[in-house]
This record gives C-alpha cells, sequence and structure tokens, in this order.
C-alpha cells in the first residue's frame, strides 16, 4: 500500500509522467519567488475559471489521508468533525502542516456541509479566508440569481487578491479553457466503458487530480497526447470484475481502497461518482453571454454533491452512472462524520438494490488500522460478483 | 408563587416547578393533543424545525406545527428515545449520526407514539427553513421518503462574513415568494393573506419584548432565573408552535411577572428541587443540554449554587438580545431577517462575540462548553471558540462532552468530574484575584 504524499503511487507507466508534471507544480506554488499571490479552495463548486482569470496561482486544497495530519487538526476539533475536514485544518499548521497549505495566501471556501464551514472558519487564523454561499435548490431561479452574486463577490475578492481588475471576455476565455479540459478528462473516462480499459481507477484518478493543480493550457498539452495513446490500446484481455466508487470525497492521497481493489484484489473501478473522480467532469459551461451567470448555472447544475437538493437528484445521477458504465458492484464509501454521504447511504443504498446492483457499503476514515478489515470485506464482495458472473454464463447457456 | 406537581411513575421524586413551567407544560400538552386530533379535525401537519421556525407564515394557512427535534427531545426526557436510537441503528443509520434524527426515525419505527401516548399525524408539508444545521436538512430527505408528501425548502445563506447584506433578504423573500407560500397555498387550499401574517408577527414581537425581558434578567444578583436548564422551559413557546399566537403573549406576560416578583423577593431560580438556596458560580453555557439525563445532569449545578445566566441555546429559535423583533410592516423580509440571526446561522467570530458579551454583561464567572456528541452543527468549533473567550474575557473556560438523547453519551461521574474541577477553578481565579 503506497500512500501518495509518501511516495510514487502505483500508476501506469503512461501516468507516471502526469504525476512528475503535478509534483513540479506543486513544487512551483510552494516555492514560487514571482509575487504571484497563491489561492486555494475545497470545493469542486468552486469555479477555478475567476481564479485563473484574475492570474493567481490556485490548487484545490484535498490533499488528506495521512493520521499525522488529522491529528494536527483535532486540536481544533471535536469527533463531529470527519477526518477530511480535520486534515483541512491540519494541513495549515505553522509547524507540522503541508508545505502546500502552507503556501497559501488566502482560501475560498463555498459553503459545502457545516465540517467544512466550520473548518474553513478555523483555517481563518492560520490565512485569510472567505467564506462564500452556494444556494441548495438548483432549480429555482432564486438560487440562481443569488449564486450569481456570490460569484461576483468572489470576483471581487480575487482581484482584490490579484491586485488588478478581472475583465469579462478574461472569464470568458478561461470558461472555454477550462470546459476544454473538462471535455478531454471525460473522454478518458469513456475509455473506461471498454470491456477491457486501458487505464485504471487509480490512473484516472490521477488525471482528476491533475486538474486541480495544472494550469488548463499545461494539462491539455499534455493529457491530449496521453489520450490518443491509450485510445490507440485494443480493446482485448480478460474483462475484469467493474466496479464503481461512489460516495464521499477521495482525497488525493487516500488511495489505500483503490489500490486494494485494484492491485491485491485485481478487480476494476472503471467510473466514480465522488467529486474528486468523474463526477465533476460530466458537465461543462455555457460559453456565451453573461460569464456571471454561466458560471452560476453551470455549477449549479453540475453533477450534484449530496449536499444539494433533492437527494433523488444525487442518488438517480449515482445509479445512471453505474448503468452507463455497466458495472457489477458498487463500493459506496462514506467518511465517518460525514452528514452528506453518512446521513443518506440508505437513501443510495436502497437505490443501487432497487437497479439489481450489489453494493458494499463502507465507513472510513484516514487511521489505516482497518486494512484487514477492508480487505477481508472487498475479497468477499468481488468473490460474490464472481459467482454472479459466473451464474449469469451459466443461465445464458 | 410555586406549585409542586407530582411526577407520575417514573419520577424519583416530587419535581417543584414554577407556575410558569407548570403553564408551559399544559400549553405543550394541548399542542401535542391538537396534533394527535389532527386527522379527525381535518387539520393539516406541517413539519418544520426550531431553527428557522415560521410559526407566523404556517399559520396564515391554518396549518399545525410539529417539530421533530422537539419530539425527540420530548422522548429524551421520558427515557425512550435510547431504544428508539437503538432502532433506528438497526435499521442501518450510522452511529455518529444526530442522535435527533436516530430518536425521531427510532419513534416512527415503533409506531410513531408521540409524548402524550398517541400517535403522531403523518406531515402533510415538510417545511425545511434551514438554518446551518446540514444534518437537519438530510433528515427531511429520509422524512420525505417515509412520508412521500409535499417538501419545501428556504435556504437561509449562512453569514460568513458577519452581516446580513440586502441581497440575502432579497433572496429570501424571492424563495418566499416563488416557492414557500405557493407550496404551501397548494397543501392547505388556503390563500395567503398577507394582513394575517402582519397580526401574528406583531403577536409575536409582543410575546419577544417579554421574553428577551425574562432572559435578561438573570443580569440581576442572585439571577431570578436559570437561563439554560430554566431557560429551556421559558423558551418553548416562543420556538415551538406559539409564536405569533395570544397565548405567547399570555404566557410571556405570565412569566415577566412571575420573574418581577422573584427579583422583589432576591429569590434565586427555581430548581426542581425548589428556591436554590445561595447562588456561588454564575456560568455563560454554550451547546444544548443534555436530555436523557435532564434533571441529574442541572442537580449538577445547582447542588454546587451554580446558576447559568446565559446560553447560546436558547438563541437557536431566535435572537433577540441585538434588537431583531419581527416586524409586520416588513412581514416577508422580517421572516428572512429572523432567519439569517438564529444562532445556527451565524459565523464562528459572531458566536464568540456573542458569548464574550454575555460573560461581560451578565458578570459571569466563566464560560462552560457542554459539547455534543453527535451534533455537528454545535459542536464543530467549540475548542477554538473556547480558547477566544478565555483570551478576550480572562474568565476560566470548561469542557464537558454529553449528547442529546443518546443515553449512552452521558457519563455521570464524569462531568460531575469536571465541573468540580471547574468550580475549584473559578474559586481559585477568586483567591488570586482577591490577593492581587
Amino acid at each position: 500500500m503506497v500512500n501518495a504524499h509518501t511516495s510514487l503511487p502505483s500508476l501506469s507507466p503512461d501516468l507516471l509522467p502526469v504525476h512528475a508534471l503535478i509534483e513540479a507544480e506543486q513544487k512551483e506554488f510552494i516555492g514560487a519567488e514571482d509575487g504571484v499571490q497563491r489561492a486555494g479552495y475545497f470545493c469542486a463548486y468552486t469555479p477555478p475559471e475567476l481564479l485563473a482569470a484574475a492570474g493567481v496561482r490556485h490548487a484545490r486544497l484535498f490533499k488528506a489521508g495521512s493520521p499525522e495530519i488529522v491529528a494536527n487538526g483535532e486540536r481544533f476539533t471535536q469527533s463531529v468533525f470527519c477526518d477530511f475536514s480535520k486534515s483541512c485544518i491540519g494541513g495549515f499548521d505553522k509547524n507540522e502542516g503541508d508545505p502546500l497549505y502552507q503556501a497559501v495566501d488566502k482560501v475560498f471556501n463555498f459553503h459545502t456541509c457545516a465540517s467544512m464551514k466550520r473548518a474553513s472558519e478555523v483555517i481563518g487564523q492560520f490565512v485569510p479566508t472567505t467564506l462564500l454561499n452556494l444556494p441548495r435548490l438548483r432549480d429555482q431561479a432564486a438560487s440562481r440569481e443569488f449564486f450569481r452574486e456570490e460569484i461576483i463577490h468572489f470576483r471581487d475578492d480575487i482581484a482584490e487578491l490579484a491586485g488588478r481588475a478581472i475583465s469579462d471576455d478574461e472569464i470568458s476565455a478561461q470558461i472555454v479553457l477550462f470546459n476544454k479540459a473538462r471535455r478531454l478528462i471525460q473522454r478518458f473516462s469513456e475509455l473506461r466503458k471498454r470491456a477491457n480499459p486501458p487505464l485504471s481507477g487509480k490512473d484516472f484518478l490521477e488525471l482528476a487530480r491533475g486538474y486541480y493543480y495544472l494550469p488548463p493550457e499545461k494539462l491539455l498539452a499534455t493529457y491530449q497526447p496521453l489520450y490518443e495513446k491509450l485510445s490507440a490500446v485494443k480493446d482485448d484481455g480478460k474483462r475484469p470484475i467493474r466496479l464503481m466508487i461512489s460516495g464521499s470525497e477521495m482525497a488525493d492521497g487516500d488511495r489505500r481502497l483503490v489500490e486494494l481493489i485494484e492491485d491485491e484484489i485485481g478487480a476494476r473501478i472503471v467510473v466514480e461518482d465522488h467529486c474528486t473522480g468523474l463526477r465533476p467532469f460530466t458537465h461543462t459551461l455555457r460559453e456565451d453571454g453573461d460569464p456571471f451567470a454561466a458560471l452560476a448555472d453551470g455549477y449549479l447544475d453540475q453533477a450534484p454533491c449530496a449536499r444539494m437538493k433533492p437527494l433523488d437528484d444525487s442518488v438517480h445521477f449515482s445509479g445512471g452512472l453505474a448503468k452507463e458504465y455497466d458495472v457489477e458492484g458498487i463500493v459506496f464509501v462514506y467518511l465517518k462524520f460525514c452528514a452528506c454521504y453518512g446521513v443518506t447511504k440508505l437513501e443510495f443504498l436502497n437505490y443501487f438494490q432497487s437497479l439489481g446492483i450489489p453494493a458494499l457499503e463502507i465507513s472510513s476514515d484516514y487511521s489505516h488500522s482497518d486494512h484487514g478489515q477492508l480487505k477481508t470485506r472487498a475479497e468477499a464482495f468481488v468473490e460474490i460478483l464472481n459467482d454472479r458472473r459466473a451464474d449469469a454464463v451459466v443461465a445464458a447457456d | 408563587m410555586s406549585t409542586t406537581i407530582i411526577r407520575p411513575n417514573s419520577a424519583p421524586a416530587e419535581i417543584i416547578r414554577d407556575a410558569s413551567m407548570s403553564k408551559q407544560k399544559d400549553m405543550l400538552a394541548r399542542h401535542y393533543d391538537r396534533l394527535s386530533d389532527a386527522p379527525q379535525s381535518g387539520e393539516k401537519v406541517c413539519a418544520t424545525f426550531v431553527p428557522g421556525n415560521l410559526n407566523e407564515l404556517i399559520m396564515c394557512f391554518d396549518m399545525v406545527n410539529n417539530l421533530p427535534e422537539v419530539n425527540a427531545i420530548q422522548s429524551g426526557l421520558r427515557k425512550q428515545s435510547g431504544p428508539y436510537v437503538l432502532e433506528s441503528e438497526k435499521i442501518g443509520h450510522s452511529e455518529d449520526v444526530c442522535t435527533y434524527v436516530k430518536s425521531d426515525i427510532g419513534m416512527m419505527a415503533k409506531g410513531n407514539i408521540g409524548p402524550n401516548g398517541r400517535r403522531m399525524p403523518d406531515p402533510d408539508v415538510l417545511l425545511l427553513s434551514y438554518t446551518g444545521c446540514f444534518t437537519f436538512m438530510k433528515w427531511f430527505e429520509l422524512l420525505r421518503e417515509q412520508y412521500k408528501c409535499e417538501t419545501v425548502m428556504l435556504h437561509t445563506p449562512y453569514l460568513g462574513d458577519g452581516k446580513i447584506t440586502p441581497e440575502m433578504i432579497q433572496y429570501m423573500v424571492k424563495q418566499l415568494k416563488q416557492d414557500v407560500i405557493p407550496t404551501l397555498e397548494r397543501v392547505s387550499g388556503v390563500k395567503f393573506d398577507i394582513d394575517r401574517l402582519r397580526e401574528n408577527l406583531r403577536r409575536s414581537a409582543k410575546a419577544e419584548d417579554d421574553h428577551l425581558w425574562v432572559l435578561q434578567s438573570a443580569k440581576n444578583k442572585p439571577s431570578p432565573i436559570d437561563a439554560y436548564f430554566g431557560g429551556i422551559y421559558y423558551v418553548g413557546p416562543i420556538f415551538g408552535a406559539f409564536r405569533g399566537t395570544d397565548d405567547a403573549i399570555e404566557y410571556y406576560k405570565f412569566l415577566r411577572e412571575e420573574v418581577e416578583e422573584r427579583i422583589r423577593l432576591g429569590k434565586g431560580p427555581v430548581t426542581p428541587d425548589g428556591d436554590m438556596p445561595r447562588e456561588k458560580y454564575r456560568l455563560v453555557v454554550e451547546g444544548p443540554p443534555n436530555y436523557t439525563h435532564f434533571r441529574q445532569f442541572w442537580k449538577m449545578f445547582y447542588d454546587e449554587g451554580a446558576v447559568v445566566v446565559a446560553s447560546s441555546y436558547t438563541k437557536v429559535g431566535g435572537t433577540y438580545d441585538y434588537g431583531f423583533r419581527h416586524d409586520a410592516d416588513n412581514p416577508l423580509e422580517s421572516l428572512a431577517e429572523y432567519c439569517l440571526n438564529v444562532y445556527t446561522n451565524r459565523n464562528l467570530p459572531m458566536r464568540v462575540d456573542m458569548l464574550a458579551n454575555y460573560i461581560n454583561e451578565y458578570e459571569a464567572d466563566g464560560l462552560l462548553i457542554n459539547s455534543i456528541k453527535s451534533c455537528n452543527s454545535f459542536s464543530a468549533g467549540q475548542l477554538l471558540m473556547m480558547r477566544e473567550v478565555e483570551k478576550r474575557t480572562g474568565k476560566p473556560a470548561a469542557f464537558i462532552e454529553t449528547d442529546l438523547v443518546d443515553p449512552r453519551y452521558f457519563s455521570a461521574a464524569n462531568v460531575k468530574n469536571r465541573l468540580e474541577s471547574y468550580f475549584q477553578m473559578i474559586e481559585q481565579k477568586r483567591s488570586s484575584s482577591a490577593a492581587a
């Protein structure tokens, strides 16, 4: 089991250059002395288009998975926080935090869940932080108007950080660029619909990870040739057991479940319904007209996190994705104390059951103490799926 | 002016209550009977929550208000929540989920029998007025699946910057006009009448004046009330189904007169064991109480002469200290402002300000935080708040951990031990100050 924080992850050789590029970008983020401001954000509902338009360095802050960083965060929290939100706080610790987080000049957080809301208020003691509102009902006109206003506040805040005005044209240009990046990542994912996908779940997570650290121009220049190469791979060989992972955020550094399933058990993650996997790449933004309305509509219309209402949208999206990628089983993973996915897990699991797709429920944290248990449960689940596959073959004969 | 009430069966001893407490209990009992009678009377039922409760609006549609977290509290007080929580976990809800939610779901699974011993009605509409408690939002998703009834949400923007902007008010008024009111009209079959709302709001403002006066009476020495344990009785009508009614006006007038009399006589608060003899410690408390051991918990305070002079929990259903009153001249804007102001919608610095101000204004000896194991909305950030309040006021703070309605998480010996240490710490501070 390898932790992405400490050494090379078990990626396909084709993905290692992408990994190296991301690491280099992070180093530059931390060490560059060119006076360019550095902005961090937590949630997939934050439009990086605006940060890029302002010319500030920016990164999504989702590095987590280390129990030591969780312990740093626990100095300010109680048991009710999930390990991810504790890690977000712990990363900013002046002495034992994460260098990437320590380099950030300003944090922007769109109000997602109660833990992250409070975490960003705690982080305010380490670094200037702006908390912005995110409506929950995306089908209401009032929500869209209000979110557009919040995005304009966001623009003004970034402009202050960057020390310059941001024009509408600059924002529109970034919308076009980020759309290209989203489409390309979506196309990578489409390759996983093949019987024997040319990239693993870990590989895809690395591509998705790059989106949050690399400027889109750099991303496109690197990813396009890789896509050409992978799409040219012949679809032959044995069809692995196909799984979807659904649920809470899977942090950059929390790959242990995916590595366990793919490296140790031999099944394949072909799709993810979580905000650090495929989910944010299933939508694109309108490229004409008022850029603020395009951002407001686009981000509200993206595949919903369970923090949005109605929950049916999230549940049905998840089930739809499982069907679309023809998965044989779903691993529903939620972080302990996650109000988004812990409270609502039954709605998801019941729906998966109604679709006839077996699901394995895993409640997780970053303690690393449950590897054996996880392995036993995942192996048993994959064994059941193998049996189902064998039964289906017999029935077809 | 106190009455002695013998509790049936389960009570270990007589409980002494103020007349106002008995009056409040009667009001609540009547309300529960009204709810139980709803299927026969034909009254439509609107389930909603205490923080952001829009009772004045609900009444405009002749609907009766049902508050699931109050039901969970009642189950906790009656020692029924433990089995309900277990039932809910048996169905598949996680151990770390809010125990209000699990108590409510367990109660439904076991026949939905309310605190009056009668079946609670199914709601006709779920009105989710969201004011910062994320779990409440998800709770209603679960209830909607259960009841298959209409759901409508009012989203209150969080006061991340610590201020209410015109855009926030406009956003909320639009939601009220475009979604909430049309839904309530459709479900109830009653057309919205803004003048009726204005009347309800006028009544609310009147009761709010007396309610605030009572809470602020704790500035007296000795304090005539306990603003946490006693405060829970006092906020019942205004946070629940009575704000905007004549009953609420009458109750708070009655309560105010009762407290005025206690001040005149130089009396401290009434506790379940009678008048508190001597006020030794004045505390500000942050966080909800434990309900499964409510009386035992309270006793740990009054036995030591500790009275709570201000608490944040009594602000979850409305914060009136800073001048807000429901305003009949701006009815929808006023509902929006009410929701924006509730404690759970306030950011961390606003909460710290409030607690530090309470310590100074109420001349408290310190801050006690009762952190709730399963309450994310309240508990998150409390350690930081504790340190900040200590820094600003120079007064000692302490931290205990219990739960809302899960009896497994009330460790009496631990809590008592910590409280005793805390009181010793206050004594120590006092002697050091005196010596200096």
